[in-house]
């Protein structure tokens, strides 16, 4: 069953880009959505990492049916998954994007359209939903997608082993979810929120089927169909013929690689053993966007790469500190030298781009005299700290010790420990317990980061920021249904973070990803990498 | 020992000699005509020879030829620290072991085999993933792994000499077994235990260039040339001086070892011809 | 070695092998036991375990306590090493850590890792046939032409060759191979299932790489040994006697080298196995590499306990199997001490 409003209906032309979604944009009661982000239209006009980018990778040709499409992603061993809810690594969220739906699409302009949810809308005072959703959807294997599978999946969402869903659904009262009717859900809050709909667009909240429990046969209602899982190795997908968004998938099949080696699975690209690899070194980026012989995908994005300091532990205890490391960093060297120039400057606060962005400040810049008075003035002079980094994520590990390099300039020597990625993200070794480290944050909404990182209860909250005040302000921004007030009130609260917070947010880094140049309908995407795992736009031509 | 100079006299345990000494040099003193700073970016991350930089810039823009003359020392040192401490081990093992062959010899052999049967890589890694990567863990854990096959070959070697004839009969002169050991087996598996030395030391920095490649061991932003290797392999195709650069110094480095090795080993054959009275193999 | 007794020729020679078969089984046996202790304390010790690697950011310690108690990741240590040796001692490897702590029921560590073992297997053997000739007939060479330049042109090469990392060589041989020739694929991307010997040019490099890498360990042991034995008294008589250089050659030298050759050799294939994890990955080849770096790194501490004792085996018996050619080869050495 077609329907027009979805933004991925075929149309005439199949040129993607960075063009507003006809379908009805919806954000709960408030309604109206800003248009295009500023961070797209800069990326438009060109600038970042340069030429071959972009939406090279359609090139105007038609689709062709038919084929597997191969995409290789670092593995994770036998923790891979295909619970969505416990998903972490982008392999796993490459398979649980294209298994499952979400009630919200998320468009490359970073607004939303209607996916398994055709509406959400909220009472008065956005302490209750109401949510209507798409009918005539069908699962894998043939059952109708409904008001049960919803409310099944809010429930498992909740689980409290279900860690990654888990921040999503904590605000929802699940003792009032109900089903007025098939295709009707009311969604209860234990407090207000002006658009509960933009929790359910990240892959962590996408919905499965009633009954679903072990996922070893995973049933969704996505574009591809479970067919095979070796963890560590691959997993196969065969295309469902029966989509609510007739037309597509193109090709036949999926097949997931994991390939861990950077250079392996470039040299796999290469030899053509895949068609599309994900997270593309950025020196490795940067020389094939000149030969050709690759298409190189960059997509801006709100990602956010970030220092952090714990401001409970000493020295970062003292705001004047705090401010001193984040007027030491150059940040546009970091972007050059770190990343190669594939990403934007950031300036401490997260989501430039996305709505409710607080565009009055002024970029910050390095200033090593006012870091030095402001190290005098706490009694710091000739600090020395120590910044654990891990390889975790390309950039970590090189920004680290650029940072340390420039913090010698103000006197501050900063001693790096490597620490393996595995101890990094995990509370019972280091997680959470270190007072000066980095981080990376999807940043889908800024009610996701602030609710997950800075607020009272937030179960990440890496630099240990506790405010009642700032926190209370927070929530009341949250559940502003007035756009004008909401925006307002996101200001102070985004002020009161640049000033005295304890995150250096260095960039917004860009995707980078190589795909094979007979893959197309991959368009660069701000959500994801490979333009956010949507293969079934794409097709191999010969 | 004045005949063990006496390698110098073959032409292949001099020029060994020769290549040792330039890449000694070069890791003690290198740092005092290092054109740059080599914690410092200089340029472009991965662009080849310049004027600036002759050896191109490795993956943070850093000079790679600087890295280099600053990267011998450490990886040098911890390589010799752990090879000597793993021979320190591993001699006494096997001689013992292989003097003896009494019941000392299996209880010793045996535990040889338990260690042996760890995978060393496997090894280092959840020693490392469990103690932390400091220095001293990597000398101590690199010297594990090879404690056990030198004195697996020592042991053999030892054998095959306590069966000669020179050495039946210092015993039957009533020499006691630690003289015995000393002066008539020592010397005599000198040959293949050198031969197998140079090969040890450059399986040391070898271990550690591995263990880095597999994200652990050495930390940023030392320059140390297994450091180095694994930093930039990504990028070989980028600029191959990057790992090049340092692969070869320790290229030149095995090289040079184990030529002045097996001169030794040739220079001692022929001075200690087994005085043999009755054996004639079978 | 105890003596024996009786002096009957016939058995004389036969016993001894046999005393020291049955000797060096017990021992084997004994080594094995020890190993599994060491191996099971080893990883148990290590940080973290599965449930946290699961939980990823939520691994509060109070959520990896539930977890734990959940799937039984939390008994005894002592019970927990018998039911995994008692299991491995008939077969059963045991269940995924990781797989347990993501809720499945089942996890046989068998299923998950019996592809990639296979494959290992088969890149271990492929290597090992090429390289047990190239050793000695490379080392024979150099020894007999001691001194002279094909001496120096095989000993530099694989010196050199030896000098450089694994990843390092695995990677010139891409570029050399792929980039400037384009006659051989860069990566091994075997398909599951499919028999690593049915794409013999995806195998051609990552076993160049293993054997550059190990090769001149073995040449320069049989060098070594062939040229000390053949400045040797009863070498030279025989070449006196007028005997014909090739027999001289076999008869003696070869025999009386072997012995230490064969002990790098059967050290050689040990350290094939570090190799491998390095070239596996290098190469992306499915095999049990891959998956042992990753396992450490996700605490699947059942997966490693058994992956590395099943090395474990492999290692003990080719050392036993060494030792036995060792013992085959110096007839003294059968002989009581």
């Amino acid at each position: 069953m077609t329907d027009p409003n979805h933004p991925h209906a075929p149309s005439g032309t199949e040129t993607e880009g960075f063009r507003l979604s006809r379908g009805t944009l919806l954000r709960g009661a408030a309604g109206a959505m800003v248009g295009m982000s500023p961070l797209l239209a800069a990326a438009c006009g060109g600038s970042g990492g340069g030429g071959s980018g972009g939406a090279a990778s359609t090139g105007g040709s038609k689709p062709v049916r038919g084929g597997t499409i191969r995409a290789g992603f670092v593995g994770g061993g036998t923790a891979e998954t295909l619970n969505p809810y416990a998903g972490v690594t982008p392999i796993d969220e490459s398979r649980v994007q294209n298994l499952f739906d979400p009630l919200f699409v998320q468009n490359p302009d970073l607004t939303t359209s209607p996916g398994l949810a055709l509406e959400m809308n909220a009472n008065a005072n956005a302490t209750e939903y109401e949510v209507k959703l798409r009918p005539g959807v069908e699962f894998h294997n043939g059952k109708t997608f409904g008001a049960e599978d919803l409310i099944y999946s809010i429930r498992l969402m909740a689980k409290p082993a279900n860690f990654a869903s888990v921040p999503f659904v904590a605000g929802i009262d699940l003792n009032g979810l109900k089903a007025l009717s098939p295709t009707t859900v009311r969604i209860p809050l234990k407090f207000p929120d002006a658009d509960l709909g933009a929790n359910f667009v990240y892959w962590n909240t996408w919905i499965v089927q009633d009954g679903e429990t072990d996922f070893t046969k995973p049933v969704g209602t996505g574009p591809f169909m479970f067919d095979s899982f070796k963890p560590g190795e691959q997993s196969t997908f065969k295309k469902n013929p029966n989509y609510w968004v007739t037309g597509k998938p193109y090709v036949d099949a999926l097949t997931i690689q994991s390939i861990d080696d950077n250079t392996a699975r470039l040299n796999a690209l290469l030899n053509g053993d895949i068609d599309a690899m994900a997270q593309l070194p950025t020196p490795q980026a940067k020389a094939h966007q000149s030969t050709g012989d690759i298409t190189v995908l960059i997509a801006p994005s709100p990602q956010a790469m970030m220092f952090y300091m714990d401001t409970t532990q000493a020295p970062f205890t003292d705001v004047n500190v705090r401010q001193a490391i984040r007027l030491i960093a150059d940040r546009k060297a970091l972007v050059d030298s770190a990343i190669n120039g594939f990403g934007t400057v950031g300036n401490d606060i997260v989501g430039k781009g996305l709505p409710f962005y607080n565009t009055d400040l002024p970029q910050r810049e390095q200033d090593i005299d006012q870091a030095k008075s402001l190290l005098k003035k706490a009694g710091q002079e000739n600090l020395t700290v120590l910044l654990r980094t891990s390889p975790i994520f390309p950039g970590f590990v090189e920004a680290a010790t650029l940072l340390a390099e420039q913090a010698k300039a103000a006197g501050v020597t900063i001693q790096l420990k490597q620490v393996p990625p595995n101890s990094y993200y995990n509370p019972s070794l280091l997680y959470l317990k270190m007072a000066f480290a980095e981080t990376q944050w999807p940043i889908p909404s800024l009610k996701f980061f602030y609710l997950q990182s800075l607020s009272a209860q937030a179960p990440y909250n890496e630099t240990h920021w506790k405010d009642k005040s700032w926190n209370d302000l927070l929530f009341k921004a949250i559940g502003t249904t007035d756009p004008t007030a909401a925006q307002d009130t996101w200001n102070q609260v985004q002020k009161i973070q640049w000033d005295q917070g304890g995150y250096l947010n260095w960039t917004n880094a860009d995707w980078v990803d190589g795909v094979s140049t007979k893959l197309k309908g991959l368009a660069p995407h701000p959500g994801g990498v490979l333009g956010n795992y949507l293969f079934m736009n794409a097709w191999l031509t010969a | 020992m004045r005949s063990a100079f006496r390698f110098l006299r073959i032409r292949s345990g001099a020029i060994g000699l020769a290549v040792v000494v330039f890449v000694v040099v070069v890791a003690l003193f290198g740092r005092y005509v290092a054109p740059h700073d080599p914690n410092v970016p200089v340029g472009t991350p991965l662009s080849g020879p310049s004027s600036a930089a002759h050896l191109g810039t490795d993956f943070l823009g850093r000079d790679v030829l600087s890295r280099l003359l600053y990267g011998g020392r450490s990886v040098i040192g911890l390589a010799a620290a752990a090879t000597v401490l793993a021979y320190a081990i591993g001699l006494a093992i096997g001689l013992i072991a292989g003097y003896s062959r009494s019941k000392v010899d299996p209880i010793l052999m045996r535990t040889v085999d338990v260690m042996l049967a760890f995978p060393p890589l496997l090894f280092l890694l959840v020693l490392i993933t469990g103690a932390g990567s400091g220095v001293g863990v990597l000398i101590i854990g690199v010297a594990a792994i090879q404690a056990p096959s030198i004195s697996r070959i020592v042991r053999t070697a030892t054998l095959e000499v306590t069966v000669r004839g020179y050495v039946e009969a210092a015993v039957a002169r009533g020499e006691r077994a630690a003289a015995v050991v000393v002066r008539e087996v020592l010397p005599n598996i000198l040959a293949p235990v050198l031969v197998d030395a140079g090969l040890r030391f450059t399986y040391s920095i070898l271990i550690i260039a591995s263990v880095n490649y597999l994200g652990l061991g050495l930390q940023p932003p030392a320059s140390d040339w297994a450091l180095l290797i694994s930093e930039n392999r990504e990028y070989i195709a980028l600029n191959v001086w990057a790992v090049l650069a340092p692969a070869a110094m320790i290229a030149l480095l095995t090289i040079g070892v184990n030529l002045m090795g097996d001169a030794i080993a040739r220079s001692l054959g022929r001075s200690y011809v087994p005085r043999t009275t009755r054996s004639v193999p079978a | 070695m105890t003596a024996v007794a009786e002096p009957r020729r016939a058995t004389r020679e036969a016993s001894p092998v046999v005393a020291f078969l049955v000797r060096r089984l017990i021992g084997a046996l004994l080594a094995l036991f020890v190993a599994s202790v060491l191996i099971f304390v080893g990883t148990a010790v290590l940080p973290g375990d599965a449930a946290s690697v699961v939980l990823g950011r939520g691994a509060t310690p109070q959520a990896v306590h539930t977890l734990d108690e959940r799937m039984h990741l939390d008994r005894p240590l002592l019970e927990q090493y018998t039911s995994w040796l008692g299991g491995f001692v008939h077969g059963d490897l045991g269940d995924s850590s990781v797989g347990l702590a993501q809720g499945q029921k089942h996890a046989p560590v068998w299923d998950l890792i019996s592809n990639q073992v296979k494959n290992s297997v088969i890149l271990a053997l492929v290597t090992a046939l090429f390289m047990i000739p190239l050793s000695l007939g490379l080392g024979a060479l150099a020894a007999v032409y001691a001194g002279r330049a094909v001496d120096h042109a095989v000993s530099i090469g694989s010196l050199a060759a030896i000098a450089l990392p694994e990843f390092v060589i695995g990677s010139l041989l891409v570029g050399v191979f792929f980039v400037w020739l384009d006659v051989l694929p860069p990566v091994a991307l075997i398909p599951p299932g499919d028999n690593p010997l049915s794409h013999p040019e995806k195998l051609v490099l990552p076993v160049a790489t293993l054997l550059l890498a190990s090769l001149a360990a073995g040449i320069r042991m049989v060098r070594a040994g062939m040229v000390e034995v053949l400045q040797t008294e009863y070498v030279q008589t025989a070449r006196l006697n007028g005997l014909a250089e090739r027999w001289v050659l076999w008869r003696y030298a070869m025999r009386n080298a072997l012995a230490p050759s064969v002990q790098v050799l059967a050290q050689n294939l040990q350290w094939l196995i570090g190799g491998i994890i390095i070239t596996e990955n290098v190469f992306a080849y499915p095999g049990i590499g891959t998956t042992l770096v990753t396992a450490v790194g996700n605490r699947d501490l059942t997966l490693v306990q058994s992956v590395a004792m099943m090395i474990a085996v492999v290692y003990v018996f080719l050392n036993l199997l060494a030792d036995l050619i060792v013992m085959l080869l110096v007839p003294k050495l059968r002989e009581p001490a």
